[in-house]
């Protein structure tokens, strides 16, 4: 049982946790300010909002997911797919809308089929979602066949990725919308309630009721549609239907999500975490690229800070909840 | 029946069902039909190809499945035992591409290729020490660990190469290692047989071997019967690293250059040929024997696809199909046996 006093320490952990990635957040703004002339310009900063719309849009899909013990490594393939996708049928004359919706709705049916790996068939998240890495993938390439890149030819088809209402880039309001549906999921639905009980144990959520499956599956299809909304902010940032987008970035969805306090194994994990986790890792590649620092070192510098977040994290965990993890 | 009792499993009782002398033939059984279930998919498979493109068994041709198999059953070795106990290493793709790199760089300088090949595995083996320190002693998830030393290892690989791959200026023996021939078998041939028998006597003889089989059975149990887990956990990731970078100087040697993208996917391939074979993800259960078998079936199924001149992104889907029904077979059979012994 938790107790009061056990309690009080577990918010106080999440408390630290997001204390340490606000400074993490701060120290790296700085740092940046100072190393990158021209940091803190307009430009660079329209630009920082632009590149994390799609950690922040596809991070709080995925983190609701790790938060209930399960993991989506297929994101980034879905966002080539759909990438691919929205362009495809907009060149083909269909609306813009409706393309952008079948898009978004095959991104939804890639995270139906996830589910249906994982709840249905019980195969390890991992392993299945490793597999349909590769699986929906291959989709993208076949769709695409061989032609370098699919230009959509529709002079509204860059404003979901590049446009401006007033002064303030559309981006900022797309982020704006999903981290406000996503705090009123996580503080008044029942959803984020019964993710974190399967995370903590999901004997015990199946016992007092939960309809595990269920909510398994609607969690792979919000991570899938959110996945494919991203995919199609893409094609419209980058104006072209590429099939080789998202290679990788299932690596710095999980290094954000990480980041903002979120823990491996499930049942505890914050909205606003990820939101800064998300900002975090974009503003390093940003900053990075700006600093001339070469893309491949950027492979090293993620790497150990992926480690030392997690190794932080466990610090945190050992030094104010060992009594409630023994 | 005479070789069950050579089967790995029996003597290493799973923790669920080891009582009673029922289930104990029960589990010998599930081991023992899973390795023949394998074995009878790769022999259908072969027949279906043989029937489809007749290419296929040509002395060409074979050795050609041969040499894209023993990258994988190199490392897969090692890999197995590693997931017996309950672990996982993402990371031997980029141990790969680093290793292959670093023995381009190092033969390009002038180093003698002995020591090239030497340090080059041994970077391999750094990183291995390096995943096991972060796993066992700072307790990071394998998953997570070894995620965040793939996209270092990568990292090292390119920047050795300066992001594209190191062709010009190698010496003329660079390619020793795969063009050396005993008369007609080839060197590599030779080695893979070694590592192989090798795996199979350290899983079935060894202690090394029983304790993985231990801890993926119960990490706390064996801890507190005096496993020393920390430990045997890091030798096996040392292990699956030395032989990811050994199969990374292979794949350099018989490719002709250091290319920093080499091994990308590669953890995929060793992990599936493990899986097929019927190690368990969760750890506890598998077989050497196994994942040589769970190679070839990847191997010869993408040799197929070539020879059947499908594209590549249609080959990406198949893998994944087939990772999913193997998985789903290997569940089928041990739940059909599981459900009489435990009831």
């Amino acid at each position: 049982m938790i107790n009061v006093n056990e309690k009080s320490k577990l918010n106080l952990s999440i408390y630290f946790k997001n204390v340490f990635s606000i400074l993490i957040l701060a120290f790296i703004i700085v740092f940046f300010a100072i190393q990158a002339p021209g940091f803190l310009s307009y430009t660079s900063v329209v630009n920082i909002f632009r590149s994390s719309v799609f950690l922040v849009v596809t991070g709080l899909g995925a983190t609701i997911l790790l938060v209930s013990g399960h993991i989506d490594l297929s994101i980034g393939s879905t966002m080539a797919l759909t990438c691919v996708t929205f362009a495809i049928l907009t060149r083909m004359g269909i609306p813009l809308l409706a393309g952008l919706l079948i898009s978004v709705v095959a991104g939804a049916l890639v995270g139906m089929v996830n589910s249906f790996l994982v709840v249905t068939l019980r195969i390890n998240s991992v392993i299945a979602t490793l597999g349909s890495l590769y699986f929906v993938r291959g989709i993208a390439y076949i769709i695409m066949g061989d032609e370098p890149s699919i230009l959509p030819g529709h002079e509204n088809f860059t404003f979901l990725g590049r446009g401006f209402i007033g002064p303030v880039p559309f981006q900022v309001i797309i982020i704006l919308a999903i981290v406000v549906l996503f705090f009123f999921i996580e503080k008044k639905s029942l959803l984020w309630k019964y993710s974190v009980a399967i995370g903590c144990n999901r004997v015990a959520a199946t016992l007092s009721g939960i309809n595990i499956k269920m909510i398994i599956s609607v969690l792979y299809i919000i991570t899938g549609t959110l996945a494919g909304l991203s995919g199609a902010i893409l094609a419209s940032r980058l104006s072209v239907g590429q099939k080789f987008v998202g290679e990788g970035f299932e690596f710095d969805v999980i290094i954000a999500i990480l980041l903002g306090g979120t823990s491996f194994r499930g049942g505890q994990g914050t909205v606003i975490g990820t939101v800064i986790g998300a900002f975090v890792v974009s503003i390093l590649g940003i900053g990075l690229n700006m600093m001339g620092i070469a893309s491949f070192y950027q492979y090293v510098i993620k790497g150990i800070i992926l480690i030392l977040v997690v190794f932080f994290d466990k610090l945190l965990k050992d030094k104010f909840l060992n009594r409630l993890t023994a | 029946m005479m070789d069950m009792k050579k089967m790995p499993g029996n003597i290493y009782p799973n923790k669920r069902k080891s009582r009673g002398l029922l289930s104990r033939i029960r589990m010998m059984n599930e081991d023992s039909i899973q390795l023949i279930t394998t074995l009878f998919i790769l022999i259908v498979l072969m027949l279906v190809i043989y029937i489809l493109t007749p290419r296929f068994i040509s002395i060409n041709n074979i050795s050609n499945v041969l040499m894209q198999v023993s990258l994988v059953m190199i490392t897969g070795t090692a890999v197995t035992l590693l997931m017996i106990s309950g672990n996982l290493d993402l990371s031997v793709g980029g141990v790969v591409g680093q290793a292959a790199v670093l023995y381009a760089f190092l033969a390009r300088t002038g180093m003698p290729l002995g020591s090239a090949i030497l340090i080059s595995t041994i970077s391999g083996s750094l990183i291995g020490l390096l995943n096991g320190a972060l796993v066992s002693k700072l307790k990071i998830t394998p998953v997570i660990a070894t995620l965040g030393t793939m996209s270092i290892t990568r990292g090292i690989a390119h920047i050795f190469a300066d992001g594209t791959m190191i062709t010009a200026g190698l010496p003329r023996n660079f390619k020793f290692l795969s063009t050396t021939y005993f008369g007609r078998v080839p060197l590599v041939l030779i080695i893979v047989l070694v590592i192989v028998v090798l795996f199979y006597f350290v899983q079935t003889k060894t202690t090394l071997g029983r304790y993985a089989f231990y801890i993926g059975s119960n990490p706390q149990t064996s801890y507190f019967s005096g496993v020393r887990v920390d430990n045997i956990v890091t030798k096996l990731y040392v292990l699956s690293g030395t032989l990811a970078a050994f199969s990374g100087v292979l794949l350099a040697s018989r490719l002709g250059a250091g290319d920093s993208k080499m091994g990308a996917g590669f953890e995929f391939d060793t992990i599936v040929a493990a899986l097929i074979g019927g190690t368990a993800i969760a750890g506890g259960k598998g077989s050497v024997v196994g994942m040589v078998i769970g190679a070839f079936i990847v191997g010869i199924l993408r040799n197929a696809l070539n020879l059947l001149n499908i594209q590549s992104y249609y080959q990406m889907v198949i893998m994944g199909f087939v990772l999913v029904l193997a998985i789903l077979l290997q569940r089928l059979v041990s739940e059909k046996l599981a459900a009489g012994s435990e009831a």
